[in-house]
C-alpha cells in the first residue's frame, strides 16, 4: 500500500469545530467535490504527516452513526463501508459528554483505529473546565490530542500522533463499554446465531450487528430480511431475547441502550472534565446574546434585517462588480469581433465568438461576484452559528406553509437572483424540503425580472406603475405558498420533517474558513453549472442565426420561425405575435433579454421602446404579459442550477413544466377574465 | 479469614466493641454484655487465646490481637449494615432491630451481605442527609399506613408527570421516557435526550414554536410536535 493512498476520516458532530481542524491540517491543499449521486458537498485534503503524505476526508457533521439526512447517511455509510484505517474525530472540548457519544459509536462497531481531537480547549478552560485528556485517553483506550484549531495550537502533535496511528497498523482496540449482565448475555447469544449466517456476519463485525439489532435499528432489521434464509432464525432469536430483556428492565431496549451509552459517558466526563466553579450559574455569552436575538419580539425583526443586510451586500456590491465583468465581457466581444472582421474573418464567425461565446461565458461569470458575496454572508451566518436561530425563529412560519425554518432564507434570496437562492438551500438537512424549496424558488421575483415590469408597467400603467410591480411581486410569493402546499401534498407526502436541532453556541468566524468556504462553494457554480448554461448560450445563438443569410433575430431565423409557431398558443393570454414569443423565448437566457429582445424586434432603441410598447399592448395583455414573464420559466442558468442542486432531470423537467403550465395559465386567465370584467 | 463458630464472632466483636465504648474490656464486662455467665466466658476466651486472636493480660484485661481485630471489626461492620438497613431503611424499632441484626449476621451469605452493604450505602449516600429520599419516605409511610405511593396514578409526590411541551419556560425536568416512531425516537435519544437527563426550558421562538432546551450543556431546539414524544418528571 502506498502511503499516499492512506486515507484518514475526519468525523464530528456538526459545530465541533472539524473543518477547522481539516483546514489546519491539510493547509490550501483541498479538492472540494460531491459525494457521488448527491449534492453533499465532499470535501478532501492531503496532509504531510512527518514523511507521508495521507489523505484526509472531511465527512459532514453528524451525531451518532444513524442516518436521518443524505450528509448523515454519507457519512455514516463512509465510515461503515469504506473503513478507513484511522478516523479522527474532533470533539467540542466544552461540550464532550454529547460529543462522545459518536466516538462511543465508532468504537463499538470496532472496525477503524480512533485518535480524539479534543478541540476548543481554550473555550472549555474559559467556562471553568479542566479536562484531563491524559486520563480520559487511558479510559478510552485511545489517543486524545487537546487542540485549539482556529489557532493552530495542538496541529503538529496531532499530525505526530496520526503518523503514529498509523504505523501502528493494529486492529482497534477493545470498546471499554459493557452493557449490563443479561444484555451482554443476550449480545452473546445473538452473535451466536448471527455467526452462523454467513452473508450477514460478513457485513460487520458480530458484535455490532447483534447490539444493532437488540435496538431495533430498522436498516440492519431490513438486511436481515433480504433473500437470508438464516434471518428467520436470528430474528426468532432476536424477539426472545428482546421479550426477555424488556421484561427484566423499565425501558425499551432502545432506550435502555442508549441510556447505558450516555451513562458511561457521563460518568467518564465526571471523572475527567472538572468544573473549577460553576459557570451554569452564570449565563454564558452566548446565551445573553441569544436572549436578544431570538427575543419575542426582536426575533423576527432581527432576522429580517439580517435578510436585508444580506440581500444588499449581495446584489448592491455585488451589482456593480457585475456591470463590471459585464462591461469587460461587452468591451471583449467587441474587439474580438472587430479582430476578426479586420482579419476578413467571416461575419458569423465575429458574430459566434463575440455574441455566442464570450457573451455567453460572460453571462454565466456575470453571476460569480453575487454568487460570492452571498456565499461570503452565508458563511458568516453559519460560522457564527446564527443560521440554526433563524430557522429557529421562522420555522413555525415556514412550517405552516409546508416549508422548513431554513427554506426562509433561499426564498428571500430568490427576490435578488434565484441562482443564488436554489444554491442556498443546501443548508437544508432534509432531501424533501430542500427540492420543494428548490421547486417553487423561481416563483420568488427575482431582479432581472424588474426591467420588464419597469418597461410594461411605465407604458401602460403610468399612475399605478408601484402598485402593479408590487402586485406581481405579492403574486409571485402566494404562487409559491401555494404550490409549496400542493407539490407537498403531492409529492412528498408523509410526516413532516422533524425538527432537532441544535442551536450551537455563538463564534466568532475566522476570515480564512469563511473565505474558503464561500470560494469552494462559488466555484462549483462556475465549473459544473456554467457548462450547461454556456452550452445553452451557444445553442440559443445558433438558432438565432440559422439559416445563414437572414438577419439577426428575424421572423426568418429558426427562432423565428418558432416564434411565428409559438405565437397561437399564446393568443387566448392576448399577446399572440411572434416578437412576443420571440421576447419570451429569449426571455429564458436571462428575463431582462425580453426586453432588449423586443428593442431588437421592434428595430428601436430602448428609451423609445415604451411608446412602441403601448401601441401594441393594452394595459391587460401587458399585464398578462407581464403575468407570463414573472411564471413561464426559470431562466437558464436556473435550470442549469436546478439541475445541479436537485441532481435530477426529473426534477428539472417538472420545474419548467410546472412553470410554464402555470404561466400560460394564469396569463390567459388574466386577459380572459379581465375581457369578462369589461377591462379590454 | 478462618470460620469460627458463631459465639466465638460474638466474644470478638463485644470485646471491640467494649473497648471502643470503655477503652478496656475485662471477662465480666464481657459476661454482662452478651448475658452470659463469667466461667462460659472464661473458656470462650481461652479458646480465642489458642487461636492467637485474643490477649489476655494477667489482671484481667482482654485485647484484640492485630488477626483478632481485623475479624472483630468486619463482624461489626456486618452488624451495624444489618442493624441499619433493618432500623433507618426498614424502620423496625431500635431493640428488635439490634437483636435481628445479631441473629442474621450469623446466618447471612457473604454476597447478600455485599450487596446490602451497597445498598445501605447507597441510600445513605443522597445529599441531604438530615431526610430520606422521597421514595423511601413513601415507603415507610406505606409499611405504616398501608397507603400506596403515589406515583402509581402518574402523578407522585410533587412531581408531576407531563410531555415537554407542556413546560414553560424556566421550567427544569428530568427526562422519564421518549415515545414515537423508532427513526425519530432514536434521533431524540442520541441527542442526549435519555431517561434521567435533566434540562430546563430555555425559550419559546417569537412564533411559539419551536422550544429551545438546555441539556448536558447544550441547546437543543425541538417544535412542539417532536417535544409531545418526550416525558419528563417535574418537581
Amino acid at each position: 500500500m502506498r502511503d499516499s493512498e492512506v486515507v484518514i476520516a475526519l468525523a464530528g458532530n456538526p459545530n465541533s469545530g472539524k473543518t477547522t481542524v481539516f483546514n489546519a491540517l491539510t493547509g490550501a491543499r483541498q479538492k472540494v467535490g460531491n459525494w457521488p449521486g448527491v449534492t453533499v458537498e465532499r470535501k478532501e485534503g492531503k496532509a504531510k504527516l512527518g514523511d507521508t503524505e495521507v489523505t484526509v476526508v472531511d465527512l459532514p457533521g453528524i451525531y451518532s452513526l444513524t442516518a436521518n439526512s443524505i450528509d448523515e447517511r454519507i457519512a455514516r455509510d463512509f465510515l461503515l463501508k469504506e473503513r478507513p484505517l484511522l478516523v479522527a474525530v474532533v470533539l467540542d472540548a466544552s461540550n464532550l459528554e454529547r460529543n462522545l457519544y459518536l466516538p462511543l459509536q465508532l468504537m463499538e462497531l470496532g472496525v477503524s483505529r480512533l485518535v480524539l481531537v479534543c478541540n476548543m480547549m481554550d473555550q472549555a478552560r474559559t467556562k471553568g473546565l479542566e479536562i484531563d485528556t491524559g486520563g480520559l485517553s487511558q479510559a478510552l483506550g485511545v489517543p486524545i490530542v487537546p487542540t485549539v484549531a482556529n489557532k493552530g495550537i495542538g496541529i503538529e502533535r496531532l499530525k505526530s500522533v496520526l503518523a503514529m496511528e498509523i504505523a501502528r497498523r493494529e486492529p482497534p482496540p477493545p470498546c471499554p463499554l459493557k452493557y449490563s449482565e443479561s444484555v451482554e448475555e443476550a449480545i452473546n447469544e445473538l452473535e451466536e446465531a448471527i455467526k452462523r449466517d454467513k452473508a450477514f456476519s460478513q457485513m460487520y463485525p458480530t458484535r455490532w450487528l447483534a447490539i444493532k439489532l437488540l435496538e431495533g435499528d430498522q436498516e440492519y432489521l431490513g438486511r436481515l430480511g433480504e433473500g437470508n434464509p438464516s434471518g428467520g432464525e436470528i430474528l426468532a432469536r432476536l424477539t426472545t431475547l428482546r421479550d426477555k430483556l424488556e421484561s427484566e428492565i423499565r425501558y425499551d431496549l432502545e432506550t435502555a441502550l442508549v441510556e447505558r451509552r450516555y451513562g458511561y459517558l457521563k460518568g467518564l466526563v465526571s471523572r475527567f472534565a472538572k468544573r473549577k466553579w460553576d459557570w451554569a450559574e452564570r449565563l454564558s455569552v452566548s446565551d445573553k446574546i441569544d436572549r436578544v436575538i431570538t427575543n419575542r419580539f426582536l426575533g423576527i425583526p432581527i432576522f429580517l434585517v439580517l435578510m436585508w443586510i444580506t440581500f444588499k451586500l449581495t446584489f448592491n456590491v455585488g451589482g456593480p462588480i457585475a456591470d463590471l465583468i459585464d462591461g469587460v465581457f461587452g468591451y471583449l466581444g467587441e474587439h474580438v469581433a472587430a479582430l476578426i472582421a479586420s482579419a476578413h474573418g467571416p461575419a458569423w464567425l465575429a458574430s459566434l465568438v463575440s455574441d455566442g461565446i464570450i457573451g455567453g461565458v460572460g453571462s454565466v461569470l456575470v453571476f460569480f461576484p453575487n454568487i460570492f458575496i452571498l456565499f461570503l454572508a452565508i458563511a458568516v451566518l453559519e460560522d457564527s452559528g446564527y443560521m440554526a436561530r433563524g430557522a429557529f425563529v421562522m420555522d413555525r412560519f415556514m412550517h405552516a406553509i409546508g416549508l422548513h425554518g431554513k427554506s426562509f432564507i433561499p426564498m428571500v434570496l430568490g427576490f435578488g437572483c434565484n441562482i443564488p437562492g436554489i444554491m442556498a438551500t443546501r443548508t437544508m438537512e432534509n432531501e424533501k424540503d430542500r427540492i420543494l424549496t428548490i421547486l417553487v424558488n423561481p416563483l420568488m421575483s427575482c431582479s432581472a425580472r424588474l426591467p420588464v415590469y419597469i418597461l410594461f408597467a411605465g407604458a401602460l400603467f403610468a399612475h399605478h406603475q408601484g402598485t402593479i410591480i408590487f402586485s406581481l411581486y405579492m403574486l409571485g410569493v402566494v404562487l409559491a405558498i401555494i404550490l409549496a402546499r400542493v407539490f407537498k401534498s403531492l409529492f412528498f407526502k408523509g410526516e413532516p420533517a422533524p425538527l432537532v436541532m441544535e442551536l450551537p453556541p455563538y463564534r466568532l468566524p475566522t476570515w480564512k474558513g469563511v473565505f474558503l468556504l464561500a470560494w469552494q462553494r462559488s466555484a462549483i457554480f462556475i465549473k459544473k453549472a456554467g457548462t450547461i448554461i454556456f452550452a445553452a448560450v451557444v445553442l440559443v445563438w445558433f438558432l438565432a442565426h440559422l439559416p445563414t443569410g437572414v438577419p439577426y433575430a428575424s421572423q426568418q431565423t429558426f427562432i423565428g420561425r418558432l416564434g411565428t409557431i409559438l405565437a397561437p398558443i399564446m393568443k387566448p393570454a392576448g399577446f399572440g405575435f411572434w416578437q412576443a414569443a420571440v421576447a419570451l423565448f429569449f426571455g429564458v437566457l436571462a428575463k431582462e433579454v425580453v426586453v432588449g429582445t423586443l428593442g431588437t424586434l421592434y428595430h428601436t432603441q430602448e428609451e423609445k421602446l415604451g411608446a412602441v410598447i403601448a401601441q401594441h399592448f393594452t394595459p391587460l395583455t401587458a399585464y398578462a404579459f407581464m403575468v407570463m414573464t414573472l411564471i413561464y420559466i426559470p431562466c437558464i442558468a436556473s435550470i442549469g442550477i436546478i439541475k445541479r442542486e436537485t441532481n435530477s432531470w426529473k426534477w428539472t423537467g417538472f420545474a419548467v413544466g410546472y412553470s410554464l403550465v402555470l404561466g400560460w395559465v394564469l396569463s390567459v386567465l388574466v386577459y380572459q377574465g379581465g375581457r369578462l370584467l369589461g377591462l379590454g | 479469614m478462618e470460620t469460627l463458630s458463631h459465639s466465638a464472632e460474638d466474644y470478638l466483636e463485644a470485646i471491640l466493641v467494649l473497648s471502643l465504648e470503655k477503652g478496656k474490656a475485662r471477662v465480666k464486662e464481657v459476661a454482662d454484655h452478651l448475658g452470659v455467665k463469667k466461667p462460659s466466658v472464661v473458656a470462650a476466651v481461652k479458646a480465642l487465646v489458642d487461636k492467637g486472636l485474643v490477649h489476655h493480660e494477667y489482671y484481667g484485661y482482654l485485647e484484640l490481637t492485630p488477626k483478632g481485630m481485623a475479624i472483630a471489626q468486619a463482624v461489626y461492620h456486618r452488624h451495624q449494615t444489618l442493624f441499619r438497613f433493618l432500623y433507618r431503611i426498614l424502620g423496625v424499632e431500635v431493640q428488635t432491630a439490634e437483636r435481628d441484626a445479631c441473629n442474621i449476621e450469623h446466618y447471612i451469605s457473604p454476597n447478600t451481605l455485599e450487596r446490602l452493604v451497597k445498598f445501605v450505602e447507597f441510600v445513605e449516600s443522597f445529599p441531604n442527609k438530615e431526610r430520606d429520599p422521597k421514595w423511601l419516605s413513601h415507603f415507610k409511610k406505606y409499611a405504616e399506613t398501608g397507603e400506596p405511593p403515589p406515583c402509581v396514578g402518574g402523578e407522585r409526590g410533587g412531581e408531576k408527570v407531563k410531555t415537554l411541551d407542556q413546560l414553560k419556560v424556566g421550567e427544569k425536568a428530568v427526562v422519564r421516557a421518549v415515545k414515537g416512531d423508532p427513526s425519530l425516537k432514536k434521533r431524540i435519544l442520541v441527542m442526549g435526550l435519555v431517561p434521567g437527563t435533566e434540562l430546563e426550558v430555555e425559550k419559546v421562538a417569537p412564533l411559539g414554536d419551536p422550544v429551545d432546551f438546555k441539556l448536558k450543556g447544550f441547546h437543543l431546539s425541538l417544535r412542539k410536535e417532536e417535544a409531545k414524544l418526550v416525558e419528563v418528571e417535574v418537581e
